[in-house]
């Protein structure tokens, strides 16, 4: 039989079908296009819905919340940068979950990230300690998916 | 912050250019791979397609570079076995699919001429589903048992006892077509 398997491993082009389904192509551009435009119309709701939750979250932030970022630079971009980090590493984990995959993208979509719509006028600790507080309250709900994936 | 990016998907910034040359870059071996395992093209395509959008609606940087190719291989493995999954719906589907086989015992020789590729793809291809499947994934996805496992939620020691009698069911097979 191992003669016979090495064959198969060695043989394994010869497995494949053939070529897509005429028409293929076409029909994913048409379902890609159809997600982009869906995209946009929706995404104003969530991010309307997101932010109302966690105005309220971040009043009532509980006592299971922790510090995700105190290892990151503590600068606005090196806040960024963690957050970034840490839900990078939760796409990874989420894989083809489609619900974890699509309450994580409703939790951390931003059009315009929080730092670039404070005003100016704030000092530099002042917008670390804001973006810090912001991030660590998404990477909460984040860490709650995260959880939920075995 | 001018220097970093918004974590956004893909599917915003891709030009239709750029989503044809992804589509037609990482589309055949997909395909391929979905359609032995579901065994029928028009579901082997959605799932082939799927596969792609969801990556797309990934964020720009979730994916470290050079484990696209991995990462969509994975995610199509996993719809296409959901779809037989979903199909038969039985939680333990492998076992239970394997239960309903009688378990023959036709030896293991093989026929005194070696069967050509094209000969033994047809008769993997007549195998029942949970043989064919392991033995798909085993010997033409090159996975290992642990790998399958985490696919499937099914025991190794199950696959290897359905591989072990796929190779069996193979080997008849084989000895019948070359008779």
């Amino acid at each position: 039989m191992n003669e016979l398997e090495e064959m198969i491993r060695n043989g394994r082009e010869a497995f494949d079908g053939g070529a897509t389904p005429e028409g293929s192509e076409e029909r994913f551009l048409e379902k890609w296009d159809a997600r982009r435009r869906t995209r946009r119309v929706t995404l104003p709701f969530a991010a309307l819905a997101v932010a109302a939750s966690l105005a309220a979250v971040l009043f009532f932030r509980g006592t299971e919340s922790r510090d995700w970022l105190k290892g990151a630079e503590q600068t606005p971009e090196g806040i960024y940068s963690g957050y970034l980090a840490v839900v990078s590493s939760v796409w990874e984990k989420v894989g083809a979950d489609e619900d974890a995959s699509e309450t994580l993208a409703v939790l951390t979509d931003e059009a315009v990230p929080l730092g670039d719509q404070l005003p100016p006028e704030l000092s530099e600790d002042e917008r670390t300690a804001i973006l810090r507080d912001y991030y660590n309250t998404i990477l909460d709900g984040v860490n709650k998916i995260s959880k939920t994936i075995n | 912050m001018p220097k970093l990016r918004y974590i956004s998907r893909q599917v915003d910034f891709m030009t239709r250019q750029e989503a044809t040359e992804f589509y037609r870059k990482y589309s055949g071996p997909l395909y391929q791979a979905a359609l032995r395992i579901v065994r029928d093209s028009g579901e082997a395509e959605e799932i082939m397609h799927d596969t792609l959008l969801r990556y797309l609606s990934r964020p720009v940087r979730s994916i470290a570079e050079g484990r696209t190719a991995a990462w969509l291989r994975t995610t199509c493995l996993h719809l296409a076995i959901d779809r037989i999954r979903k199909r038969k719906r039985e939680s333990l589907f492998l076992m239970d699919l394997a239960r309903e086989e009688e378990a023959m015992d036709p030896g293991e020789q093989l026929p005194q001429a070696l069967p050509d590729i094209m000969q033994i793809r047809s008769a993997m291809e007549s195998l029942p589903e949970p043989y064919g499947l392991v033995m798909d994934l085993v010997l033409i996805e090159g996975l290992d048992y642990r790998e399958i496992s985490r696919l499937t939620g099914t025991k190794e020691a199950t696959l290897r006892s359905l591989y072990a009698r796929g190779r069996k069911k193979l080997i008849a097979a084989l000895n019948i077509k070359m008779n």
